[in-house]
């Protein structure tokens, strides 16, 4: 058992994953899970959520207390109030309408393994905040031990998780991140910004425009448990998305110039990236965030259904190659 | 061993969500250690402990708020103020693990007994003067921790006390800028 300031140590990282998609509404999908990070309590807490969801499924629906059927509460809510939305048990056209992978049926090999993300809905947003349902998830990629799943939540909400498949990756999964499937999507319509808002998700980003993706990378060098540093810096991040029905490439390109077009896949690209160096984006000694003015370190670029879209993702600071 | 400063630490917490253990893991038996020699008990002093970084975290988040110039400092300053507030209430303040949704601490011997060695083990002023710049070093330490008045600052010094009270006062309110609001939080 870890000891007492262990014990306060993990609550402050859960805390602060919790305050960071609060701060950080699109880092839901954006937040590397290089920074997910670490240890046991994870590990354990996702036993404790594998337990009420099942017995949620059970029951036929809600078994997390203070669980907000077919709701999404606001931040506030969630963070500070601790009410859970309830998974989602059934999903609405706006969220199949354009997604393929969410209209066939879910399949055994569609199981997320257990540890593969975070799925606590104390710390994972996606599934206490916005009803993500892992029960739902279907795999849409795999490739080099990551999966990558999509699944729906409350109110028209699309999630993706990305993750290692098998036991003993260096790699640790996020929580699953989720955007409105479309601007006609109830989460869309009421979607804003501040702290009684429903603001997991930023206004008018939408999974049809391409706003929906996650990384994973290697863990933390500093925690004990993990390789050493050197072996990290040689393991590549991983990028996934999510993209409508008749997207069939996505065209990535990196700080410097180079580009390299993609296969989407069951509506998902996964593209793997190795860190080549950071860029200095910080004013003075890193105590403010990025300014504006800080460059794109990676740009997407596909035609969707609204026309082409060119935008820029996350994390800033850090430049990349293409790994294959 | 990180090598990033605390202020990049706490700047990587608010902006990547990342950093903050690192900086808890740095001080956090310095802290531990300051609040079990003031009220000598393990488990008000790990409650203390909790409430101050959990405030200091909270504070870090709070995008409103400039990040502190000097952590270290601004740390203690937030522990100093949770100890008095929880001296004046009668409990130990619980504002900040609250609005975290802190599960409580259950402490057992074996918690009590690691409590006392932390606290036995720590050099808490040679912490201070490991992470502060001399002025805020003085002044944390002859103020913070060791609750001394100016007189007898000044004895030591072998200056007055008008010169110990501005000097400390400076420093005072470069740690406090920050910190003002934050234990509130």
């Amino acid at each position: 058992m870890p000891d007492v300031l262990d014990r306060i140590g993990n609550q402050l990282l859960d805390a602060e994953h919790a305050l960071h998609l609060a701060a950080f509404p699109s880092a839901a999908t954006r937040k590397p899970s290089t920074a997910r990070r670490l240890r046991s309590l994870a590990r354990r807490h996702l036993v404790i959520a594998g337990v009420l969801m099942g017995a949620s499924a059970g029951a036929g629906g809600i078994a997390i207390a203070d669980a907000l059927s077919g709701s999404v509460p606001t931040d506030h809510q969630y963070l500070y109030q601790g009410q859970y939305a309830a998974p989602a048990t059934t999903m609405t056209p706006d969220q199949t309408a354009d997604l393929a992978i969410l209209r066939r049926a879910v399949t055994s090999a569609d199981a997320i393994p257990a540890g593969a993300i975070i799925s606590n809905p104390k710390v994972a947003m996606g599934v206490g905040e916005d009803g993500a349902n892992v029960a739902l998830a279907r795999l849409a990629q795999e490739s080099n031990g990551i999966g990558v799943w999509v699944m729906p939540a409350n109110e028209g909400l699309v999630c993706l998780a990305i993750g290692p498949v098998a036991a003993g990756s260096p790699y640790e999964g996020g929580g699953p991140g989720c955007m409105p499937a479309t601007a006609a999507s109830i989460s869309a319509q009421h979607a804003c910004d501040g702290p009684n808002c429903n603001d997991t998700f930023p206004p008018g980003n939408t999974v049809a425009d391409g706003d929906l993706f996650d990384t994973v990378g290697p863990p933390d060098p500093r925690s004990p448990a993990n390789l050493p540093s050197d072996a990290h810096s040689r393991l590549p991040m991983y990028i996934a998305g999510v993209l409508p029905d008749g997207v069939s490439t996505v065209t990535l390109t990196l700080y410097g110039g180079a580009t390299k077009t993609f296969p989407v896949q069951n509506n998902v690209f996964l593209i793997a990236l190795q860190p080549t160096g950071s860029l200095s984006v910080y004013n003075n000694l890193g105590e403010n965030a990025p300014p504006a003015s800080a460059p794109a370190t990676l740009t997407i670029t596909f035609n969707g259904p609204n026309g082409t879209v060119s935008k820029p993702l996350g994390p800033q600071g850090t430049t990349w190659a293409f790994a294959n | 061993m990180d090598s990033r400063s605390d202020r990049l630490l706490l700047a990587a917490s608010r902006v990547d969500g990342a950093g903050f253990d690192v900086f808890y893991r740095r001080h956090r038996n310095a802290v531990l250690a300051y609040h079990a020699g003031r009220v000598r008990d393990p488990e008000l002093a790990a409650d203390l402990t909790a409430e101050t970084f959990a405030a200091a975290l909270v504070a870090v988040h709070d995008r409103g708020r400039e990040l502190p110039g000097e952590p270290v400092g601004w740390l203690f300053t937030i522990a100093q103020r949770k100890f008095f507030d929880s001296c004046r209430r009668g409990r130990v303040e619980d504002a900040a693990r609250r609005r975290l949704s802190f599960e409580r601490l259950e402490l057992d011997d074996q918690d009590i007994e690691r409590i006392g060695e932390i606290a036995d083990s720590t050099d808490l002023l040679e912490h201070l003067d490991r992470y502060l710049p001399p002025d805020q070093a003085f002044a944390v330490k002859a103020r913070i921790v060791d609750e001394r008045d100016y007189s007898e600052i000044a004895s030591q010094l072998r200056c007055s006390p008008e010169v110990v009270r501005m000097r400390v006062s400076r420093a005072l309110k470069t740690l406090r800028q920050v910190a003002t609001e934050d234990h509130d939080a």
